[in-house]
């Protein structure tokens, strides 16, 4: 009797460590598997779809417009003296607030009726006072809407492509603003009114006439965009702005935070956040690693993988990727662009700090309805250029078909401030040290664009802040 | 015996170092008669016509040159004609032609009538290019402003 009392409670015993060993198995996270499970599968069932959304909302905040669609030349002037207005700037939120409010309203439906200008004119308006507005790159004009939030805009059938603006009220009737546009294609000029906005750009004006200088100016007025004689010097672009002072910029530390000794390393939270991210459960995802030591996870809809170079790549493998909004789905390759900009902007901030490491757009493509967009790192509102293994790629490039996501990938750096400061030559000086670099070839093209970035080699070492410059008929920035 | 020589030797070091210096730098003035002998040195782009006027306190002129050329910045003197050498903010206008050939200086404007001249010199070849500017008067702007084709013909 005594035996059969023994041999249940050690029954019972068994039975309730079964139970719960089972339980922890089923509800403790950690023991999860990588593979499938049974319960993970039956909790998405029950919660994804609200995961969904949540995560669709999430992908475009409002702060995506003003951190990632910043100029690339952001110009007050003042007849011939200018302020370069940098991210560093006091007033540089103000004043790009207003001028992205105003490009807005150049875009009811379609564009508002643009007269078409001459060259002169538009030369005349960047002699007399207001903002100089170069973002870069040329895109649609619909595309550009849609960057600047514009969601129902119709293509233009007059501007095809654009890139630069001026924002002034020299010559426009008492209290209103004119914009001036440029048709990147044709090489057409355009000016568009933009009514009683004179208020609000002498707003945005006041107090930085005290910082314009005439030793900041634009090519077309020193006559530097016309070649001379036979003394083969160094033609800069009409509109590129060039200045006679050097100035003191911090240096950064640079970091590739997925990778350490080769190999791809990441905490175990940081890695699901990533795949979150990407609408893969961490705990349904099938993962291996590659002969290459990639680590690839795989679902039925995409791969996404982290590769030990420190980049990340997401493709869609089935006839749809990640959905990045509803209406994005229904509404085709334009309202696509804002979420996954705001994917853009949540994947790089999975790793970098918000205060030193930042993120602008630097292309905008479209080809049916398919939109190519590509993203490059800032630092302390200094843009950064890749160089050594990288060089020639931007930090973040993906594509958008429909409203969903068919392929993104990362080359995931972080940058933090260092106390040291280094010098930047003024940009004759800049132009003298790389026309040193260049062949006698490519000292024939003429100077496109030049910006001050910082350069990155890929190693973690400490990034001085430098001069790059792109030639005509090229499409990268060298050193 | 030894001193004196390894002194006199100092001495002759310095001095031609010296002289190869000053005969490379840039005079302290030039005569308005003076010519260069060299056209091929600088172009200047602005003032294209090679005289300016403007209300503006600084001129920016700009120009392309032969990399390597010293190239040193004069005002006439009212005093006696003559071209000195420019000191603005503590330095001398002066700079060398680098590899991209862009030579860019700007330059404070007096009231009125500011007589310039850009001298650009390599090894031997000296080129001298003169540069009228005038600088307007607030009240001149003024007058010039509200005038009208009208005024213009009611003047004769």
């Amino acid at each position: 009797m005594r035996k059969e009392r023994i041999k249940s409670l050690v029954l019972v015993a068994l039975i309730l460590s079964s139970l719960l060993l089972t339980g922890q198995i089923w509800f403790n996270e950690k023991l999860w598997p990588d593979g499938y499970n049974f319960f993970v599968s039956m909790r998405m069932f029950a919660f994804g779809q609200q995961d969904n959304n949540s995560n669709a909302a999430e992908l475009a905040p409002k702060s995506v417009m003003q951190t990632l669609t910043q100029p690339r030349h952001l110009v007050a002037y003042f007849g011939n003296n200018g302020f370069i207005l940098t991210a560093q700037s006091e007033r540089y939120a103000d004043v790009y607030n207003y001028v992205a409010e105003t490009l807005k309203t150049i875009f009811p439906k379609g564009i508002k009726s643009p007269l078409r200008v001459t060259e002169a004119e538009w030369q005349k308006a960047l002699s007399t006072g207001g903002l100089y507005i170069d973002y870069g790159f040329a895109c649609k004009s619909a595309a550009f809407a849609a960057f600047l939030g514009v969601s129902d805009a119709a293509p233009s059938d007059t501007v095809g492509t654009m890139r630069r603006f001026i924002i002034t009220s020299a010559d426009a009737p008492a209290g209103d603003a004119y914009v001036y546009l440029r048709d990147e294609g044709s090489g057409n000029f355009y000016r568009i009114s933009v009514g009683s906005a004179k208020e609000a750009l002498d707003s945005a004006l006041a107090g930085l006439s005290g910082y314009a200088t005439p030793k900041n100016r634009f090519s077309f007025f020193l006559g530097t965009d016309t070649p001379s004689l036979n003394l083969g010097a160094a033609v800069f672009s009409s509109y590129l702005i060039l200045s006679e002072e050097g100035q003191f910029l911090p240096t950064v530390k640079s970091d590739s935070p997925t990778v350490r000794d080769g190999a791809v390393r990441t905490s175990a939270q940081g890695l699901n956040r990533l795949l979150r991210t990407f609408d893969m459960n961490p705990n349904t995802v099938q993962k291996y690693t590659d002969a290459n030591e990639n680590i690839v996870f795989v679902t039925n809809n995409a791969t996404l993988e982290i590769s030990p170079n420190g980049t990340v790549d997401y493709r869609a493998v089935s006839s749809k990727g990640l959905r990045l909004s509803e209406a994005a789905a229904l509404a085709g390759a334009y309202h696509g662009l804002i979420p996954a900009l705001g994917l853009a902007e949540k994947t790089v901030y999975l790793f970098a700090n918000r205060e030193d490491t930042g993120l602008c757009v630097s292309g905008l493509a479209e080809n049916g309805n398919t939109l190519s967009i590509s993203l490059d790192y800032k630092c302390l509102g200094t843009p950064v250029i890749f160089t050594g293994a990288f060089a020639g790629r931007h930090a973040v490039s993906l594509e958008v078909e429909d409203g969903y996501l068919r392929s993104y990938t990362q080359i995931i750096r972080t940058y933090t401030q260092q106390e040291q400061q280094s010098w930047v030559l003024s940009t004759y000086k800049a132009a003298d040290t790389l026309f040193d670099r260049l062949t006698e070839d490519q000292r024939r093209n003429a100077i496109e664009d030049m910006v001050v970035a910082y350069d990155d080699d890929g190693s973690n070492a400490e990034k001085s802040a430098a001069w790059f410059i792109k030639l005509a008929g090229e499409s990268v920035f060298m050193r | 015996m030894r001193k004196k020589l390894l002194s006199a030797l100092c001495l002759f070091l310095v001095v031609s170092a010296l002289s190869g210096m000053c005969a490379f730098a840039s005079p302290y003035s030039v005569s308005p008669w003076e010519t260069g002998n060299s056209d091929s040195l600088l172009y200047i782009k602005k003032p294209a016509s090679l005289s300016a006027t403007t209300s503006e306190s600084t001129y920016t002129v700009s120009a392309s040159g032969r990399p390597g050329a010293e190239v040193t910045v004069y005002r006439r003197s009212i005093y006696d004609g003559e071209f000195y050498r420019v000191f603005q903010g503590g330095y001398m206008l002066e700079g060398t032609i680098g590899s991209s050939g862009v030579y860019v200086v700007s330059i404070e404007l007096v009231e009125g009538g500011n007589k310039m001249l850009i001298r650009a010199q390599n090894d031997w070849e000296v080129q001298l290019i003169k540069i009228d500017i005038t600088r307007l008067s607030q009240s001149q702007l003024e007058r010039l402003n509200g005038l009208s084709v009208g005024d213009l013909f009611n003047a004769y």
